[in-house]
């Protein structure tokens, strides 16, 4: 179990990558921000129709777009200290941080399902692979695995939606119902999420069999076949125990990249989630909503990965944090 | 001595490492079709527009819009009359030429970066690599995107905006290699000889890394192509008429309704492509690793 030192030394790892969080979200909403401003355009001179000019100059006072540059930067630093992402700049009435608490829950909901795909189907099939090494299930789980990364996810989401909702039509649209059952909305969950599973479930299967592989031709792994354990206990308790690492460290860029959203699925399955708001924000010049939504995104990530270097220490003992 | 003489011709020959990798190569079957298919589409790109009879940007009067493949279009006509293979085999020569290029950057920047910070070590090295930690903490697309907006959209700026930020991997790759290598025996050996630090870095330390790096490069190609589709998707890609794969692919979904016969080539050029390139890539890296082959 746990020992009390080990949870002492965890809780100041995780005091210690606070502060790191803390670092790398000033770094990336310095940069964004400016990085924006370098962006011709602003957030009300974008579309076919023009704003009065004294309308425009209420609007830019409003938001403050109007002080000089560094004391709108040093108000938005203030304003993240408090966690509060400001407001949009193109949606009426609403904040970044309700946009998020409105669209995240959906896109990380999607994104779970797909992780969840890629692990229940990745990881046997990584096992399988290792053990029955250049046999036909190793042969066919690699084709397939090195075809899962050669097909682009929006090659993928534009095929499943040609063939299973216009030919076949077991599906019966795109969209997402809000309001819906979570079996209503599960339905509409299982294309975009097959889409997003292509790639991270090829990847889990190779990483795995290639860890596998080298943790089987291991000594104590020929003991445990020795001692009369049975395959089962062999291959998942010495075996895939030691094997996982490389997928656990796949994990934390994974879920931060697949719960936060990805533009291209999201718009080709029209699925209101977060990704598919980003790069609209972009092309809006929406200042507010694309600082909040990176720095939302750079936060998570540094999260996730922390969480996996947790997870690390307790799936090896002989991993310390420091 | 003839003892010494005897021993002599039961040595292997010599053979230079690039020969060696080489061999393993070529021994493969399907690292052999990866190459090949590779060459096919290399050179159907190049050729091919010149021998469909029509141009890349030509209306064909004489044919309907949306038309099935026939013999004289073999892959039908999109929505303005257009020949689709001909768009096909020129969009070939934009995302293929987006592949090389932009990696040739990015891994041009990844290698000296890393090889700098890998060598200059201490809290150099530390300051390099907390700077390419936090370029990934922001989504890569984000810096391509804007830089796509800045810049007018057009085939040497995705070059430059995809060659400027994908080379964070490779930096990462050679920083370990020649961390790892710096302190191995034969450098400390050749350093304790009295060999310069230029020496040691050219005889050294860069052919030993070399594997790596041909294998990122090798793999960065299908990544680029992809980005640049995904960006072609976006509308921020090459601009029409000029079609690159990805933007055939967004107009084929576009149309699929009516005619799926463009969606289906291109997405099927854009994966064929990037599976070669992944298929030769790990088949690289198989050969440049020594501890596969102990033979």
């Amino acid at each position: 179990m746990i020992s009390l030192g080990r949870l002492r030394a965890i809780a100041l790892f995780v005091l210690g990558r606070l502060a790191l969080l803390a670092g790398v979200v000033f770094v990336v909403a310095t940069t964004v921000f400016f990085l924006l401003r370098f962006i011709p355009g602003g957030p009300f001179n974008q579309g076919d129709k023009e704003i009065p000019p004294a309308q425009k100059e209420a609007l830019l006072r409003h938001y403050g777009l109007d002080r000089p540059l560094f004391d709108q930067y040093l108000d938005y630093l203030a304003s993240l200290a408090r966690l509060d992402l400001g407001p949009s700049m193109t949606i009426d009435g609403m904040t970044v941080n309700q946009l998020i608490a409105e669209k995240f829950p959906r896109s990380a909901m999607l994104g779970m399902l797909s992780v969840a795909m890629a692990l229940a189907i990745g990881v046997p099939a990584g096992i399988i692979a290792a053990h029955r090494r250049n046999r036909w299930p190793d042969k066919v789980s690699m084709g397939l695995a090195i075809a899962g990364v050669s097909v682009p996810s929006f090659v993928l989401a534009a095929m499943l939606l040609l063939v299973f909702v216009l030919n076949l039509r077991w599906f019966r649209s795109v969209g997402f119902p809000p309001g819906g059952t979570l079996l209503e909305q599960l339905h509409y969950m299982v294309l975009p999420a097959v889409a997003l599973t292509g790639f991270s479930l090829a990847y889990i299967t190779r990483l795995l069999r290639s860890s596998m592989l080298e943790v089987l031709s291991m000594d104590y792994i020929r003991t445990a076949q020795a001692k009369g354990l049975s395959l089962w206990t062999v291959l998942t308790k010495h075996g895939l125990k030691n094997a996982i690492l490389p997928v656990l460290t796949y994990l934390g860029p994974l879920i931060a990249g697949t719960f936060t959203g990805s533009f291209v699925i999201e718009t080709i399955f029209a699925f209101p989630g977060l990704g598919k708001y980003f790069v609209v924000a972009i092309s809006n010049r929406d200042y507010t909503v694309v600082l909040g939504l990176t720095v939302f995104y750079a936060a998570f990530l540094t999260a996730m990965n922390m969480l996996v270097e947790i997870l690390y220490t307790l799936v090896d003992p002989r991993i310390e944090v420091e | 001595m003839p003892a010494l003489a005897a021993s002599a011709p039961l040595a292997a020959p010599p053979r230079s490492p690039a020969k060696i990798v080489w061999g393993r190569l070529v021994s493969n079957p399907i690292t052999v079709g990866a190459m090949i298919v590779i060459a096919l589409l290399i050179l159907a790109s190049l050729l091919g527009p010149l021998f469909t009879g029509y141009g890349y940007d030509e209306v064909d009067e004489s044919a309907g819009r949306y038309e099935s493949p026939s013999a004289a279009h073999w892959l039908g006509t999109d929505g303005l009359a257009r020949d689709n293979l001909t768009r096909l085999l020129t969009g070939g020569r934009i995302s293929l030429a987006v592949g090389f290029f932009a990696s040739l950057i990015s891994v041009t920047i990844g290698v000296i970066y890393g090889a700098v910070s890998g060598y200059a070590g201490g809290w150099i090295d530390r300051l390099m690599m907390r700077f390419v930690d936090t370029l990934n903490a922001i989504p890569l697309m984000l810096f391509v995107i804007v830089l796509m907006v800045l810049f007018e959209p057009g085939l040497r700026n995705i070059f430059i905006a995809l060659g400027l930020f994908y080379w964070l991997n490779m930096a990462r790759i050679v920083r370990g290699q020649i961390l790892s290598l710096k302190s191995s025996e034969y450098v400390l050996a050749a350093r304790a000889l009295g060999a310069s630090r230029r020496r040691i870095i050219l005889r050294h330390l860069i052919p030993n890394t070399l594997g790596p790096i041909i294998v990122t490069l090798t793999l960065n190609i299908p990544s680029a192509i992809f980005t640049e589709a995904y960006l072609s998707y976006l509308g921020l890609g090459v601009s029409a008429p000029m079609a690159s794969w990805g933007y055939l692919a967004d107009e084929g979904v576009k149309v699929m309704g009516r005619n799926a016969t463009l969606l289906i080539a291109s997405a099927s050029a854009i994966s064929l492509t990037m599976l070669a390139f992944n298929y030769l890539g790990d088949a690289l890296r198989d050969a440049f690793d020594p501890r596969i082959h102990r033979d």
